[in-house]
């Protein structure tokens, strides 16, 4: 757990905000932190789930607009 | 398949040979995760730099740089599989890790609906910070 969330937060750059770290009920942790644009209003939600073992289940970035969700991109896991 | 081992395409990824990416796209994730040693494999700064600077002399397009970057910080290839992986654990070299980093989150939005095209003088900003370190 450690391990998969220094790789996760690592990336955060020093604008990066609203860090979170949530337990699962498998097991799992659920990982987020949102990265404000640089046009005000907008950003990136960073969000990824591991499991017990660490190893990432999914992995997903939303872009924001001031109307909410603008487009996610899954990185891994998501809608087959 | 060449005959370049796993090992070897990644040191060649790692220090910015970004034509070794499709190489490296050839093997499976499992491969890559299972590649002896993989916890001492190390992103450098002066492969940064390098890559940095290909892509401001226009050697490079911001789509491969961007393939590179995202590779080099999560550890896998994006959208390859749909099960758990296990990231090939990448460091980033010690006293330029906050540089490293926030140039690398960056080319990775390259190509993004938002913040997707680098500003004029991005590049030389994180040139000078990793000039720097942290």
């Amino acid at each position: 757990m450690q391990q998969a969330s220094n790789r996760f937060f690592r990336d955060a750059t020093s604008k990066s905000q609203d860090f979170q770290i949530g337990k699962l009920d498998d097991g799992g942790y659920r990982m987020q932190f949102f990265s404000p644009a640089n046009n005000p209003g907008y950003g990136k939600l960073y969000v990824q789930t591991i499991d017990a073992t660490g190893e990432i289940v999914t992995e997903f970035k939303d872009a924001m607009g001031p109307d909410g969700l603008i487009e996610r991109k899954w990185l891994n896991g998501g809608p087959s | 398949m060449t005959g370049r081992s796993v090992r070897n395409v990644l040191e060649a990824v790692l220090s910015g040979d970004l034509g070794s990416m499709t190489l490296l796209e050839s093997f499976t994730h499992a491969q890559l995760a299972e590649t002896p040693n993989c916890a001492h494999i190390v992103l450098t700064r002066d492969t940064v730099v390098t890559v940095l600077k290909r892509l401001r002399a226009n050697l490079i397009s911001p789509a491969e740089v961007q393939a590179w970057a995202s590779f080099v910080k999560r550890g896998y290839i994006v959208g390859r599989s749909t099960g758990p992986v296990r990231p090939v654990d990448i460091e980033y070299q010690r006293g330029y890790e906050t540089a490293i980093s926030e140039s690398i989150s960056r080319l990775d939005e390259i190509g993004d609906v938002v913040d997707g095209v680098l500003r004029e003088g991005e590049i030389d900003d994180f040139l000078a910070a990793l000039a720097l370190g942290e």
